[in-house]
């Protein structure tokens, strides 16, 4: 999975319109970024990358890019 | 660790008759579908964890009688009372003898396999020879009470309680428990104003469900294993895996990291909710388990787990008890 692709997941995770986001879109603009979704992307990284994010970190992002960085090392 | 000389014999729930649903919130089916709890039973103000205790223990009583009872255990966040013991009071509810050993203890959603191991190494150490554990809670919100802020629980909890018989008995199969506190999660479930030392106001639960999903993640499948590979099991040996039903996502993400066939994974969920303590004792109820080989883990707040793998063949698992 690259950077695109896993924002086009985080996309599917929201259940958000294709296109609709982007690396640059800002978390707390987005209506469905919201605690359930949170431990959503939790869950699919963990089982999806086998990256265990760090809730601490999680909520230090600020951008749909900062979730990406969280996965980077698993990212092509 | 590996306890000889205990038997389970009967296991009975109840549960209090109202029902709520999740059209409290407005995206009330958003939140049916993450959670996988669609209604939940709430005991609003005027039942208590020990009356649902005592509702699942009466059945119990005509099979396994009274007199024979001398160790009761009571394990709830919300007694009757900070002092005396609530298991006192039900001690005399139950009108049991006074040669019986009687004690409250303390744990959440860790509570029903950590009170099997309790009642286990009494009994196996020849303190008692029959116990009655008794886990229950009250976790719901009061229907007047509920405001935006609960948005992170309130959907999630139910209200239940369960009775279990366990016995002294030399031939019984052995039980393998592995138990596991990290203690330093204590803030992420916590009632901040409900003790003598104040955190905060609120006397509700508050929850940070991430740093909760990722204790799950960390810790219990490994738990899973470890209690399989203590008992000498793989998990195609288990006849059924039941998990504190937490909610559908931790579920769902347990059950892959352990490895559980869908066939033999307990979800009790959909109409009962997050019950807390008793909510593996009442998932074996409403979901009406079969006796055989269970692996039993319960975690949570604490942050608390307790695993057990047991050949569970014989034992009664009663029809679910609904209260007036």
């Amino acid at each position: 999975m690259n950077r695109l692709e896993f924002v086009k997941r985080i996309e599917t995770l929201l259940e958000r319109d294709a296109g609709s986001i982007d690396e640059q879109s800002v978390l707390v603009e987005l209506p469905e970024w919201d605690s359930m979704a949170a431990i959503g992307f939790i869950a699919m990284t963990d089982a999806e990358l086998g990256v265990a994010v760090r809730p601490q970190k999680l909520f230090e992002c600020r951008t749909v890019g900062d979730l990406v960085n969280l996965a980077a090392e698993k990212l092509s | 660790m590996i306890i000889r000389g205990a038997r389970i014999r009967a296991i009975s729930a109840a549960v209090p008759p109202e029902k709520r649903g999740q059209d409290y919130w407005p995206d009330g089916p958003k939140i049916a579908k993450f959670t996988g709890i669609r209604e939940r039973r709430v005991a609003g103000k005027d039942v208590l964890p020990s009356d649902m205790n005592v509702a699942a223990a009466i059945p119990l009583l005509e099979k396994y009688p009274r007199e024979s009872i001398d160790c009761l255990i009571h394990i709830t966040q919300a007694p009757d009372y900070t002092a005396p013991a609530t298991s006192c009071i039900v001690h005399e509810t139950l009108q049991l003898p006074q040669q019986c050993s009687v004690f409250d203890a303390v744990q959440g959603c860790s509570a029903y396999v950590y009170g099997l191991w309790m009642a286990s190494c009494i009994l196996a150490a020849g303190g008692a020879k029959r116990a009655l554990l008794l886990v229950g809670d009250i976790n719901a919100v009061p229907a007047d009470n509920i405001e935006p802020s609960d948005k992170a629980t309130e959907p999630l909890f139910g209200d239940a309680g369960t009775a279990t018989i366990i016995d002294a008995d030399p031939s019984a199969p052995p039980m393998t428990y592995i138990n596991g506190t990290d203690g330093t999660g204590w803030r992420f479930l916590v009632v901040p104003g409900s003790g003598r030392r104040q955190f905060g106001e609120s006397t509700k639960l508050q929850m940070d469900g991430a740093e909760v999903f990722a204790f799950t993640l960390r810790e219990i499948p490994p738990l899973a294993h470890a209690v399989l590979a203590e008992a000498g099991w793989s998990i195609d040996d288990c006849d059924a895996v039941v998990l504190h039903q937490a909610n559908k996502v931790i579920l769902d993400a347990a059950r892959t990291k352990i490895g559980v066939p869908a066939e033999k994974f307990v979800y009790g969920l959909e109409h009962f909710g997050n019950t807390g303590g008793p909510s593996v004792g009442l998932a074996l109820v409403t979901e009406k388990v079969k006796p055989g080989k269970w692996l039993l883990l319960g975690f949570g707040i604490g942050m608390s787990w307790s695993g057990l793998a047991v050949d569970a063949s014989g034992v009664d698992v009663y029809p679910l008890v609904e209260m007036p």
